[in-house]
């Protein structure tokens, strides 16, 4: 991964992280993707903390920093502490995570890893637990996130490490 | 468990996705944006959905077309899914530039070598080449989701 960004920003300070970014430059896109991004924590059927686990596995797949350092603070409001955060590891099968979150990872994994090889097992579960409408959410929030999350990592210029920060959500 | 597969593609599978109500339509208006945009062609992104969707191995994406990108030929099509657009003379520069992207994209965008998207951005600019690389993460999130959307609804 390149240590220098490969496009520069818009010296926007609009206070909106997606629209201070480098995807400021694109204008006709970057509305629709604020406004997705807004949609998926303020219209949500699925509870912040649970929205929240499935973008922090899909950080530390994508192994984007920014992505990885951010808490939203709904989702801290909604019981998501470091603890827990610590367990969206490799080997969470064996955490203390409940079944709902592994099955939330379980669903990210099999979207970014290798979604021809998801099991009718899990696919019988994720309909079992989750409703038509939770599943849609779910569905669409991780596209959002794994989308810009390798935006981020394609632009470069990611620092190593980046101390937790929490942000409001839009 | 016997699975009757149905078959989703990027294009049918917003008919499974709108009972999430407002993030669907919000994901909707970014579909057509990222499409709609000035700094990439669509032709060019169509070229990309196909060859993602040869690296997924996704069928049913294969066999959809972009309305949008109708002035693609369909010859031009196949050589690209016979993996030929490295030598085939009827892709351009900056469609090659673009195509070579997408195969590192889908590999890891963490191993893009500066190389690789320092020739899109040379092709398309800075904003051609963030238009492409937000393209690329809905178009891939798409098929990806409707290949798992083909596992769930049977």
């Amino acid at each position: 991964m390149g240590t220098v960004a490969r496009v520069q920003a818009p010296q926007g300070n609009t206070g909106d992280p997606i629209r201070d970014s480098a995807l400021g430059l694109v204008p006709e896109t970057v509305d629709p993707i604020a406004g997705l991004n807004r949609s998926v924590w303020r219209s949500s059927p699925v509870r912040p903390a649970l929205l929240e686990i499935v973008r922090l596995r899909n950080a530390r797949t994508v192994n984007c920093q920014f992505c990885k350092s951010v808490r939203y603070d709904v989702a801290r409001r909604d019981g998501l502490t470091e603890s827990k955060v610590d367990q969206i590891r490799d080997g969470y099968e064996q955490s203390a995570l409940s079944e709902e979150e592994k099955l939330a990872i379980a669903f990210a994994d099999a979207y970014l890893h290798d979604p021809k090889a998801m099991t009718a097992e899990l696919a019988a579960r994720l309909k079992r637990h989750f409703s038509a409408a939770q599943l849609a959410h779910l569905a669409i929030a991780l596209i959002a996130f794994n989308a810009t999350s390798r935006c981020a990592v394609s632009i470069g210029g990611m620092p190593d490490n980046l101390p937790i920060t929490e942000i409001a959500a839009p | 468990m016997v699975l009757t597969m149905v078959s989703m593609n990027s294009a049918n599978l917003i008919d499974r996705l709108t009972i999430a109500g407002a993030s669907a339509q919000a994901f909707d208006q970014v579909w057509r944006a990222i499409w709609n945009q000035p700094h990439v062609p669509a032709a060019i992104l169509e070229l990309c959905r196909l060859n993602l969707a040869r690296l997924h191995r996704a069928e049913a994406e294969l066999a959809m077309r972009m309305p949008l990108a109708q002035s693609l030929d369909e010859e031009k099509i196949q050589s690209l899914l016979r993996e030929n657009w490295m030598t085939d003379p009827r892709f351009s520069a900056s469609e090659r530039a673009v195509l070579n992207f997408t195969e590192w994209y889908h590999v890891d965008p963490q191993s893009i070598p500066d190389q690789v998207a320092n020739e899109v951005i040379a092709h398309l600019g800075q904003s051609g080449f963030v238009a492409l690389i937000e393209a690329l993460g809905f178009i891939d999130g798409r098929i990806r989701i409707a290949m798992i959307y083909s596992r769930i609804q049977e």
